[in-house]
């Protein structure tokens, strides 16, 4: 955190090399600023392009990161207002949907494995019934 | 005449404020950063010497220098029309040499933004910082200043149409005047926009830096409206109260406030104390 005279400036760090997708890790970092009371409810975030730009990063990446934290009802638009942090932000920021989803995987793969089902129809399975063929 | 005595000092004043003064204070100050921080242990700041530091600064002075001279003998040529004809002379030559002392600035705030599209180019680090809060106005200039601004605007314009009985024709010197003073100021507002919303240009600037210089340039822009407004206003009452033979000094003075703003704010002595400049240094980390 940077105090700027009266202002209190939390800074967020993303690494371009890192593996973990530069969306998620924006996210991440969004989601510890509000679970470290960094950032509460109803303070305003940057707008999209201040910080791709401040980021270097695609307006869509930043935009992408901000629709999934709106998803998670982490943070809100209030149209040209701009955004804001959620009223309950810290309670949905200790909710991980990608977590859930892989367990809930696990757990169903375990039990077509115990069918006797082999991983390879379980993969085409799986990629037909993303791609809406699965009836 | 009264008027013309009074140009001459007020003319010699804008030529020594510009083209010596502020020219040799933001040289000194160059200077002191290039001495204080060397390329040996700030290897950072300074990326690709195209030119060599000397010579560039060397470069700038030399413009001015000429600037300076041509001042002078403008000066000396104002004196020999004065006195050898029945005619004042053009009222719009300390405007245009107004805008040619101003050209050596605009150079180097060019080369400027050449030295950090190589910072850029030569930033290595893969990490990068951000402020997580919005950059908006009111962080940067009071609203008072901006209330002012604006005030200024419109009064000016209300009252160069007061003065010539609110008639609006087109290529009229009251609608020009308008006309002009709305796309300065669309063009400060763009500056002012693009320092609140805008790419970083200086990779390893620390964000206090970064706030600070925002703040510095955000209030020298909402100050550079109201100049230009009252500026304005006072051309405008030249029509109605016959000072226009004073419009030579009014405009020299108007460029030496400018000047005060705008260059006044670039050579500030403290903004150089508080700047972070371990950033540029080989084994520090870049923001």
């Amino acid at each position: 955190m940077v105090h700027m005279g009266h202002i209190k400036i939390m800074e967020i760090t993303i690494d371009i090399d890192d593996p973990v997708p530069l969306f998620a890790q924006l996210i991440e970092q969004i989601k510890k600023a509000v679970l470290s009371d960094k950032i509460g409810p109803g303070d305003a975030l940057p707008s999209i392009r201040q910080l791709a730009n401040d980021l270097e990063l695609n307006s869509k990446t930043v935009a992408k990161a901000y629709r999934l934290l709106e998803r998670d009802s982490v943070i809100q638009t209030k149209g040209y207002r701009g955004t804001f942090i959620h009223p309950d932000a810290k309670s949905n920021s200790t909710v991980d949907l990608n977590e859930w989803v892989m367990t809930k995987l696990n757990e169903m793969i375990t039990t077509f494995r115990e069918s006797g089902v082999t991983d390879s129809e379980i993969r085409i399975a799986f990629g037909n019934a993303m791609n809406n063929r699965g009836n | 005449m009264i008027d013309n005595i009074l140009f001459y000092p007020i003319f010699l004043s804008q030529i020594l404020l510009i083209n010596f003064y502020f020219s040799k204070k933001l040289v000194d100050r160059a200077e002191r950063i290039f001495k204080k921080y060397p390329p040996s242990k700030y290897p950072k700041l300074y990326p690709k010497l195209v030119k060599p530091e000397g010579k560039r600064h060397q470069s700038f002075n030399l413009i001015n220098r000429i600037v300076l001279v041509l001042g002078l003998i403008l000066l000396i040529a104002i004196g020999v029309w004065e006195n050898s004809s029945e005619e004042q002379f053009p009222k719009v030559i300390p405007v245009l040499f107004g805008l040619l002392q101003f050209s050596p600035f605009i150079l180097m705030e060019i080369s400027c933004f050449k030295r950090f599209k190589q910072m850029r180019e030569a930033n290595s680090s893969t990490t990068r910082k951000a402020e997580l809060q919005p950059r908006r106005l009111q962080d940067f200039v009071s609203p008072t200043l901006i209330g002012i601004a604006i005030f200024m605007y419109v009064a000016s314009v209300l009252f160069d149409l007061y003065v010539h009985d609110f008639v609006i024709q087109w290529g009229h010197d009251t609608v020009q005047r308008a006309f002009i003073l709305l796309m300065s100021n669309l063009f400060l507002i763009g500056i002012i926009i693009w320092n609140l919303r805008g790419k970083k240009l200086n990779p390893y600037q620390k964000n206090k830096d970064r706030f600070r210089q925002i703040k510095i340039s955000v209030s020298s822009l909402v100050l550079l409206s109201i100049t230009m407004s009252l500026y304005f206003a006072v051309v405008a009452a030249g029509d109605k109260f016959d000072i226009e033979s004073f419009e030579p000094s009014i405009a020299s003075l108007y460029f030496q406030l400018i000047a005060f703003i705008s260059i006044g704010t670039m050579v500030q002595e403290a903004s150089m104390e508080e700047t972070d400049f371990e950033v540029y240094r080989e084994d520090v980390s870049t923001t």
